[in-house]
């Protein structure tokens, strides 16, 4: 190893550099970590919500108008089981839990003979319990949802059972189900047919038709007529994801500019206390640019060595809760944040430079004075 | 000629009225090999002189001639390469890095620790009777066995100018009498240039320069007069 490489500086002043790696270490074990609720609960409303719009999309009027006819003469387009009959006229299960927030999770009213086939174009499985069947006050919930509920096949649900439901009357759960999307499904059709609901509710496929298709689809409804969509969901939940965004962003800045200050003070002692050495590098001939860079380098592995110590703490600490805690419980902490990795990685490189200015604006200038 | 000073001043603390002249108008010619003296009571400006000699000062007013190279005309990283590749600096405290091992820390000036450079490394501590401590640390070693560390460093790139600031006021007779010895091996090769209050250590000085607030008062080589 060459004498000025900065690991040689590290290797053998590891006591002076601690400080700095500590802290880099704590402070980045904070962001990731709010990053990874921030990436946990963008989840959360994505397999809620946006997983389930990515597939399908939902239709029907508030009132008892039928949607037009040219519409519904489209869907014919859309193969096999693609076109469910559908009534959201149930909502309002106890929230599911996920990161920094919690959300509803939809609930499909359809017939009996569709449950199935709605299921399977999620790939979701019935894991306990059965589908529910029409008119039995049956629903099917996710399994993650009766964990976080503590709810098991057999238990009921529903504004009889607590107030804590906005679902009107009892349900009782027939089955739980896993996959990668959440909702829950009950069959309560009432007297009527599958025609009659279907002019009144739709949810189709979407993977079958192109962009200008759906849109035009969408388009063609009355404004009467709810459409749940993709679309639809990106606008009521951007400003809480923009939110929490920004929030990150204002944290991370925030760990920064601390660390800036708390680092650059510990920077400033740690340089008085070297000044013979850099006075001496500079005699022979060093300089002060490549001190500087070797100041900076010194700085930048510690900061990037607590960087990579604190995303491995984050991975390791939230690994184990999620074994022994979370999920129990029904609850996942996201493990990996690709955004939120790189927001933590701006502040081992910030910091690294704006902590060193102190020195090279003070004491640097003065190195020939011996 | 080696080296030029003309007409050269230096003034601490410039914008204040009651700025310090370190230097006053130095004229001074110096050979390319021998051992130089400069010679003056605490305060006098020797120290100015010798760092402003080795471009480690710039001059209020006046110029500093290495050969053909003008230091006032050379860059600041122009001026510290010259300093790498042709000088070598010992200071009255050894000053060495106290985190590097004996050998890294001769290794310093070259920044390089290939077979070749670490040969010659050994080859200098051996000649210093230092080889022993190679593998120890700064701290390990007694205050004689640090100043020769450090002629070592100073010798490493093959300088052929070495400045020493008080190189033996930190050791004992017997100590600086070695180091003198040394360095006086060296003047064959090159340009030994040292500033001392111990007239003693300065026997077989070249020149001399006697200098006294800031002026050089005398400037005469011993070894000339005595011929005479």
């Amino acid at each position: 190893m060459k004498p000025l490489n900065s690991l040689l500086y590290l290797k053998n002043n590891f006591k002076s550099a601690l400080p700095i790696f500590l802290s880099m270490t704590i402070g980045v074990f904070l962001v990731y970590v709010f990053s990874l609720f921030g990436v946990t609960t963008i989840k959360m409303v994505n397999v809620a919500r946006f997983d389930v719009m990515d597939k399908y999309n939902v239709v029907y009027s508030k009132n008892d108008t039928t949607l037009p006819l040219s519409f519904l003469e489209e869907l014919d387009n859309i193969p096999g089981d693609g076109v469910i009959a559908v009534q959201m006229n149930l909502s309002g299960l106890p929230y599911y839990r996920g990161g920094l927030g919690n959300t509803t999770i939809l609930t499909f009213n359809v017939f009996e003979e569709d449950a199935a086939a709605l299921l399977e174009s999620f790939g979701i499985e019935l894991i306990e319990g059965k589908l529910p069947q029409n008119n039995q006050n049956e629903i099917l919930v996710p399994r993650e949802y009766a964990l976080q509920n503590h709810l098991s096949v057999g238990d009921y649900i529903g504004s009889e059972v607590s107030d804590e439901y906005a679902l009107q009357g009892k349900y009782k759960i027939c089955g739980l189900m896993r996959g990668e999307v959440l909702f829950s499904v009950t069959s309560q059709p009432g007297d009527e047919t599958k025609e009659q609901i279907l002019i009144r509710g739709v949810m189709y496929r979407i993977d079958y038709l192109s962009s200008e298709e759906r849109t035009q689809l969408i388009n063609s409804l009355p404004e009467n007529v709810v459409t749940l969509t993709h679309d639809s969901y990106v606008q009521e939940f951007a400003l809480t994801l923009n939110s929490m965004q920004l929030l990150t962003y204002i944290l991370t800045a925030a760990i920064i500019i601390i660390l800036c200050i708390a680092l650059g003070n510990l920077n400033f002692i740690l340089f008085a206390k070297r000044r013979n050495e850099l006075m001496i590098l500079h005699s022979i001939g060093y300089t002060k640019d490549k001190l500087s860079r070797k100041l900076w380098l010194e700085n930048l592995f510690v900061c990037l060595s607590g960087y990579l110590a604190g995303i491995g703490l984050v991975e390791i600490t939230v690994w184990l809760i999620n074994i022994i805690s979370l999920h129990p419980q029904g609850k996942v902490l996201e493990l990996i944040s690709w955004e939120g990795m790189l927001a933590a990685l701006t502040m081992p490189v910030f910091v690294s430079i704006f902590s060193l200015l102190p020195c090279l604006l003070s004491r640097f200038k003065n190195l020939t004075e011996h | 000629m080696n080296y030029q000073l003309k007409e050269v001043n230096l003034i601490y603390d410039t914008d204040k009225e009651s700025g310090a002249a370190a230097l006053k108008d130095v004229n001074l010619s110096l050979n390319t090999k021998g051992l130089v003296g400069i010679l003056g009571p605490s305060g006098s400006g020797k120290s100015s002189l010798l760092y402003t000699m080795a471009g480690l000062k710039y001059p209020t007013s006046g110029q500093v001639f290495y050969g053909n190279m003008d230091f006032s005309t050379m860059a600041i990283s122009e001026l510290a390469s010259l300093r790498r590749k042709e000088f070598g600096f010992i200071f009255q405290q050894h000053f060495l890095i106290n985190y590097m091992t004996v050998l890294e820390n001769a290794l310093v000036p070259l920044n390089l620790n290939t077979r070749r450079v670490r040969r010659k490394a050994m080859i200098l501590l051996e000649r210093l009777g230092v080889e022993k401590c190679a593998n120890k640390y700064p701290h390990q070693l007694s205050g004689g066995q640090r100043q020769r560390v450090a002629i070592v460093r100073a010798l490493m790139n093959d300088p052929k100018v070495i400045f020493g600031d008080e190189p033996t006021a930190a050791l004992d007779h017997e100590s600086a009498g070695e180091v003198m010895e040394l360095l006086l091996e060296y003047t064959k090769n090159a340009l030994v240039v040292i500033v001392t209050h111990d007239e003693s250590i300065l026997g077989k000085a070249d020149t001399m320069i006697h200098i006294r607030d800031g002026l050089i008062v005398r400037v005469s080589q011993p070894g000339q007069e005595a011929a005479k």
